[in-house]
């Protein structure tokens, strides 16, 4: 897991480097607080069941569906144009997990998320399909994404399944750049 | 409990956040339009049969809302399309766009003046040929999809492009631009522009989404001999000259006057009767206020009374050409 973090470290190094110019101070400081919204998940597995929240961010994002006169390549801040209309991304999140009984984990994660469109170059209706690997409680585990992201890429719907024991989350995320 | 209350208040926080980038000019949009769920779309009064015209010098259809057909010479330019049967998503259109795009073999320019949803249309886009040049203005880069278009070019306010004798020279307006709300912060002078289009001696201006201002217009009179103005008389200003991005009738009326009177008056010694064409009325933004628009042809009855001219309103799906032209569809 820590290589995975020094791994999105570098490309988002790599990827703010070449990432288009109005990256300023002034985007940041919009663009910071509303990261701070989290997204809404539920969890099931054998053994309990329970909901958190999760933070994301994106460290590195290659969009294939932007035109060719920009740097498909992004970071951190991507405008939703860039995810929806076709793109491949890395995230890391970070979740507080609760239990019914009122435990609480904390957990993080790393994706590797690919965007397909389909309604409106996406804009409307977009597919997303990926991978997850979460590490909570000195554990890892795998899991398989499928979902749709919609309303200008902003809100998504993924599902994750993990077997062995058979886990299952699902999410709200909100993507706001 | 204590592990409880941090999310909590976090989900709270985040509701507010979302709910506080959301304007109440966008709030009553999704309002409204929520409640036209089921209803149908009225057809269009006339569609346009005959896309591109043959031997005519200057010619202008309007498609609904911002999108409007035009042809000087053999060159075919189309502004803002918006051919989709809802923008954004969420907003339904009232009246069905008078140009169905399967008939049109080309277009030679296809102009965006902002990236409003209802302006920079992505479904509406792909339906239109991709033999032309995309011109957009600065900023729109990054919102631009690889529609296949010849070629795109971003452009801010008195850049000029020239292709086969055709010069677009982009404007400036005042408006305002981002396109999901947040983006609004740091697009605070970009992502909108007006065109002056000239071709074989005609000059066409074309608005986009503007308010009215006392430099601006009269600077683009100096420059150009504008034959057309298309200006918008757009939704929430409802007294004196408009708000700050969108025009009255009368904000309207006067960046007409200030963009090119004199040329107008030309024209109307011609009988021509197509120097001004409004766009956004009937269409799917939402607040047509009947009023407004009687003031607006008031003012104009006032105005070229004095001149003594001819001045038309124009229906979706007409071509009205230039007066020395046929003017049959």
């Amino acid at each position: 897991m820590k290589r995975l973090l020094i791994a999105f470290a570098f490309l988002s190094v790599v990827a703010s480097a070449r990432a288009q110019d109005s990256a300023t101070g002034n985007r940041f400081g919009v663009w910071f607080p509303f990261q701070l919204i989290p997204n809404l998940t539920l969890y099931s597995s054998s053994a309990q069941s329970g909901f958190g929240f999760e933070w994301e961010v994106t460290p590195l994002l290659y969009s294939f569906g932007m035109n060719k006169q920009i740097s498909p390549w992004y970071s951190l801040i991507v405008e939703p144009t860039a995810r929806f209309t076709g793109s491949i991304e890395l995230n890391a999140a970070g979740q507080i997990f609760t239990t019914k009984l009122g435990n609480s984990y904390f957990a993080y994660s790393g994706h590797v998320m690919a965007y397909v469109p389909l309604i409106e170059r996406g804009e409307h209706l977009s597919l997303n399909l990926g991978a997850a690997i979460y590490r909570v409680a000195d554990q890892s585990r795998v899991f398989k994404v499928a979902g749709i992201s919609t309303i200008f890429g902003i809100a998504h719907f993924n599902i994750k399944h993990s077997p062995n024991p058979t886990t299952w989350i699902g999410s709200l995320e909100f993507r706001i750049f | 409990m204590m592990t409880l209350r941090l999310p909590v208040l976090a989900l709270l926080a985040s509701l507010m956040l979302m709910l506080s980038s959301c304007s109440s000019y966008v709030q009553r949009i999704v309002v409204r339009s929520i409640g036209r769920i089921g209803e149908p779309i009225d057809p269009a009064p006339k569609m346009i049969t005959t896309p591109i015209l043959e031997n005519t010098k200057l010619a202008v259809s309007w498609v609904g809302h911002a999108t409007v057909l035009i042809q000087i010479h053999e060159k075919v330019f189309i502004t803002d399309p918006l051919l989709t049967s809802a923008m954004g998503m969420l907003v339904k259109r009232y009246v069905e766009p008078g140009l169905n795009p399967a008939l049109l073999p080309r277009v030679d320019f296809t102009l965006i003046s902002h990236i409003h949803f209802d302006h920079f249309s992505y479904g509406s886009l792909d339906m239109l040929p991709k033999n032309g040049t995309l011109a957009i203005p600065l900023g729109a880069l990054r919102y631009t999809p690889d529609f296949g278009f010849k070629d795109i070019k971003e452009m801010k306010p008195w850049d000029m492009i020239e292709e086969e004798g055709v010069q677009i020279t982009a404007v400036p307006v005042q408006h305002f631009s981002g396109r999901y709300g947040l983006d609004n912060a740091w697009m605070t002078d970009l992502g909108y522009t007006g065109y002056v289009i000239e071709y074989r001696g005609y000059a066409v201006f074309f608005a986009g989404d503007t308010g009215y201002h006392p430099e601006l217009f009269k600077e683009i009179g100096r420059r150009f001999k504008i034959d057309l103005a298309i200006v918008p008389i757009a939704p929430g200003s409802s007294s004196g000259l408009g708000s700050r991005v969108h025009t009255s009738p009368l904000g309207a009326l006067e960046i007409f006057k200030d963009v090119g009177r004199d040329i107008c008056c030309r024209c109307i010694t011609a009988q021509c009767s197509m120097d001004l064409i409004r766009i956004h009325q009937n269409q799917s933004i939402i607040f047509v206020e009947p009023q407004r628009i009687r003031v607006f042809w008031r003012e104009l009855s006032d105005w070229r009374s004095v001149s003594n001219g001819s001045c038309s309103e124009i229906a979706e799906g007409v071509w009205i050409r230039n007066a020395h032209e046929d003017t049959s569809n």
